[in-house]
């Protein structure tokens, strides 16, 4: 494997994993953020 | 059975505990184009403060929330929606059935004409951008590799070089002519073009998606397509980059076009197609006239329906639809009142009847007075109550919930994971363009809105089908549980029976001089002045035969035995043996007749005139003329029947004998019936109860499915699941084969929306290249996924001509 083939690969890899935290984990820490905020 | 939110809409609940201020709003929303949408806006909803529940339904554009309102505003529960990127307002007060429905008819037609314009531009756009890259992509791979066969790397386009272009090249040659930059030029102005206007919708929902942490189908669109024009934006402005690598500057301007074209297609057939699952509720708001002939004075007026009130007389000729509900004060026709009931025979009407609005008179003109009105109607309540149903969930849908729940980030993360092997597979010098085309086509092909529409829909159209029948079904849950109904119990008074006492047998004593007329007329003038429905069905009988009464003379009721009096001079007594026993008239002549006719389960009353036995009258409430028939369709629905009744085992048996009944309970009270019920539930079986909704109110709620027997003036049915319009047990058997067809659907549904996106995501993904050499174009992908919306929508629609009655 190259340098590219390298940085695509730890890439996709962090980028899947942001998705996952994004949609999944954070949506959940989200709400009560909000619930808070509005009283 | 939950009970009836409707009933604490917008009032104030008092409960066992304090005062709770608790209210309940159905606030329209538009925008929503999938499972994901309507999940995420009501996600917000429940996760708002004050909101005890909320449930967003697709199919009817619209979120009912139940709220406390001493936390919340309606206005801030719009708010909130609007925050998630869909559109809602505040539904005006006090509109009736028919005014949400015309709203929401109006609602769907602007926006299926909205997306047939955009759809329409998008594909011409797509067509002339097609005709334009063939030319760009020629110059482009001339540039790249000295030579124009080096097609591009997308496989509908290179199918479209190698059969299009040559034609093209003919019928075209000036195109070829013009500098590739400035055709790029074009294709980029018309892309932005067709992003901005009718794609628009596509990324500001799924900004708005993304900005709550959520995703759903216009997140695919947005990112696929959003990638796709990136890309080429970065090949139209920098193509150096890609040529000093060898590798052509591919522009898939063409492919945004086509897929926002595509999808808009899909939706549109998605939004038409809705349109038409809702086509029996339309049907029935329409049954509602528009204005109504009053007498104001001695005068005619026509009048809007709305501003008749409560007590005007109206006409109505042969032929007309009567306008609004009420009691007919003179006059006599026949009705047609299939389109409520199912009925076919028109329904004779006269004086002291009552009419609903909306059914057709056919024979002849009467008067009758207005009774129930606007939101009261008969007609707006099953056209509320068929909202409502369509409205609500089945448990199956839960399943599609969860999946779409997870599905969009999933397919993000896939088709991140396609570029990434793609790009480190792939031997070839230019992995960048055959891993972001297979990238791209995953994001376009995978599909949540078949999912989210394969049971909205079908309950939808189910639940129209019923409707057409006479069945009305109160929602996706009680036709799921009506497929699982193994046990049939049925109440007999007014459910097997007419539920009104009639005469059967006169038989008159031999070598009596009275003919049956005369005796029938002597009989029927003493029970004129009783009050027994024994007595009351003696003096029908005389007045259907048309025989003129008098007056009876020192009548006496005598309890638990008969009546006594004088008629024209003669003795009178009617009733059971001991009546004769009192009277020292012997029986023993008819004794044996009786007997044979209580066996039958009827009640014999002996008539002794002047001192002696002349005859017998006998009376029954008899079986309905559809029962036997209805209980030969549940035994061939292998469905085992049971009938409850308070009367005594020997009527019970005959009566059950008669219909073809399997078992037979008798001498239950009400309590004893939920009893009975629960005893069979407790067995493991799966029991509908069958009765007339009032004293098996109990027994319907504690049965897995109550059925309530209506007249169709009689729609209070609220504790039961499923309402049957005509007062005939073949509904019963029509509904549970609806509810197993439409479970039938619901399940094909699913599977073809699950299978198409398990399959459709690989192949996307290229894992059919290794061996077939297979790689799916976006285009194409954009293509199967518009079609497998209207494929599901399609399948539900199948119900309609589904044979059931």
């Amino acid at each position: 494997m190259n340098v590219s083939e390298w940085a695509v690969l730890l890439g996709g890899a962090a980028l899947i994993g942001w998705i996952n935290w994004y949609f999944f984990l954070a949506e959940r820490s989200a709400p009560s953020a909000e619930e808070s905020r509005e009283g | 059975m939950a009970m009836n939110v409707a009933e604490a809409s917008g009032r104030e609940i008092q409960d066992a505990v304090g005062v709770v201020s608790s209210g309940k709003v159905t606030i329209p929303v538009s925008g929503m184009t999938c499972a994901a949408c309507s999940s995420r806006v009501q996600r917000a909803l429940e996760k708002t403060p004050g909101v005890s529940s909320a449930s967003v339904n697709l199919m009817l554009e619209n979120a009912v929330v139940q709220y406390d309102a001493t936390a919340i505003t309606p206005e801030r529960l719009v708010e909130r929606i609007r925050e998630t990127g869909y559109d809602a307002e505040l539904p005006s007060a006090e509109r009736t059935a028919f005014e949400e429905q015309e709203t929401q008819d109006r609602a769907q037609e602007t926006e299926f004409r909205a997306l047939r314009l955009k759809a329409i531009v998008s594909l011409i756009a797509a067509a002339i951008g097609m005709i334009i890259s063939m030319p760009v992509m020629s110059a482009l791979a001339m540039a790249a590799h000295g030579d124009h066969a080096s097609g591009p790397a997308d496989p509908f386009m290179r199918w479209s070089m190698e059969v299009i272009d040559p034609v093209l090249a003919r019928v075209f040659p000036w195109l070829y002519s013009v500098d590739h930059r400035v055709l790029l030029g074009v294709l980029l102005v018309t892309t932005v073009g067709v992003m901005a206007w009718a794609g628009r919708h596509f990324y500001t929902r799924a900004w708005s998606a993304f900005r709550h942490h959520s995703a759903d189908m216009n997140t695919l669109v947005a990112v696929g397509t959003g990638a796709a024009f990136l890309f080429s934006l970065i090949a139209t402005f920098f193509p150096g980059f890609f040529i000093a690598r060898g590798v052509t500057p591919d522009v898939y301007y063409e492919a945004v076009l086509f897929i926002i074209g595509l999808i808009l297609v899909g939706n549109m057939f998605e939004a038409r197609a809705k349109r038409q699952t809702s086509a029996a509720l339309r049907s029935l708001a329409n049954l509602q006239p528009k204005t109504a002939r009053v007498l104001r004075g001695d005068a005619e007026v026509e009048v809007p329906v709305e501003e008749v009130v409560h007590g005007d007389v109206i006409l109505v000729r042969p032929g007309e639809r009567i306008p609004v509900d009420g009691e007919v004060v003179s006059g006599a026709s026949a009705v047609d009142e299939s389109m409520l009931t199912g009925e076919s025979l028109p329904v004779e009407k006269s004086m002291g009847d009552s009419v609903i609005g909306g059914t057709i008179n056919r024979t002849g003109a009467f008067r009758f007075r207005a009774t129930t009105l606007g939101a009261d109607s008969v007609l707006s309540q099953i056209v509320k109550l068929m909202r409502d149903a369509q409205g609500s969930r089945a448990p199956i849908q839960r399943l599609a919930d969860r999946v779409t729940g997870v599905f969009v980030p999933v397919v993000l993360s896939l088709a991140v994971l396609t570029f990434v092997v793609w790009y480190i597979a792939v031997d070839n010098t230019a992995p960048l363009i055959p891993a972001f085309a297979a990238a791209v086509a995953v994001l376009i092909i995978a599909c949540p809105c078949a999912m989210g529409l394969a049971v909205p829909t079908a309950v939808m159209v189910s639940t129209g089908k019923g409707a057409q029948l006479g069945v009305l079904i109160k929602g996706g849950e009680a036709l799921q549980r009506a497929r699982d109904v193994n046990v049939v119990v049925l109440d007999k008074t007014g459910t097997v029976t007419e539920g009104r006492p009639a005469v059967t047998d006169v038989v008159l004593a031999q070598n009596t001089s009275w003919s049956e007329q005369e005796f029938l007329r002597i009989a029927a003038s003493l029970e004129a002045s009783s009050e027994h429905p024994l007595a009351d069905a003696i003096v029908r009988s005389a007045n259907d035969r048309g025989i003129a009464l008098t007056a009876a003379e020192g009548f006496a009721s005598v309890t638990g035995q008969g009546a006594t009096g004088v008629v024209d001079g003669h003795a009178l007594a009617i009733g059971n043996p001991k009546l004769m026993a009192e009277w020292a008239i012997p029986i023993t002549p008819l004794q044996q007749t009786a007997e044979q006719l209580a066996e039958k389960g009827r009640t014999p009353m002996y008539v002794a005139i002047d001192g002696a036995l002349v005859g017998l009258i006998a009376v029954a409430d008899p079986i309905k003329q559809t029962s036997r028939d209805a209980i030969r369709r549940l035994h061939k629905l292998g469905l085992q029947v049971v009938m409850l009744t308070g009367d005594n085992r020997r009527t019970a048996e005959a009566v059950a004998r008669e219909a073809g009944i399997d078992q037979v309970v008798a001498d239950v009270l009400p309590e004893g019936k939920v009893a009975e019920v629960k005893r069979l539930q407790d067995a493991g079986r799966v029991v509908a109860m069958v009765g007339d909704g009032i004293n098996d109110a109990p027994a319907l709620a504690q049965a897995d499915v109550g059925i309530a027997i209506g007249t169709g003036t009689d729609i209070a049915m609220e504790a039961s699941d499923i309402t049957l319009m005509r007062g005939d047990l073949n509904g019963v058997a029509s509904a549970i084969k609806l509810s197993r067809r439409t479970m039938r659907t619901m399940k094909q549904n699913l599977f073809w929306a699950f299978i198409y996106n398990v399959a459709g995501i690989p192949v996307a993904a290229g894992a059919l290249f290794p061996a077939f050499g297979i790689l799916l174009s976006p285009i194409l992908a954009s293509a199967a996924m518009a079609f497998s919306s209207v494929s599901v929508v399609t399948n539900s629609l199948r119900l309609r001509s589904a044979r059931i009655g």
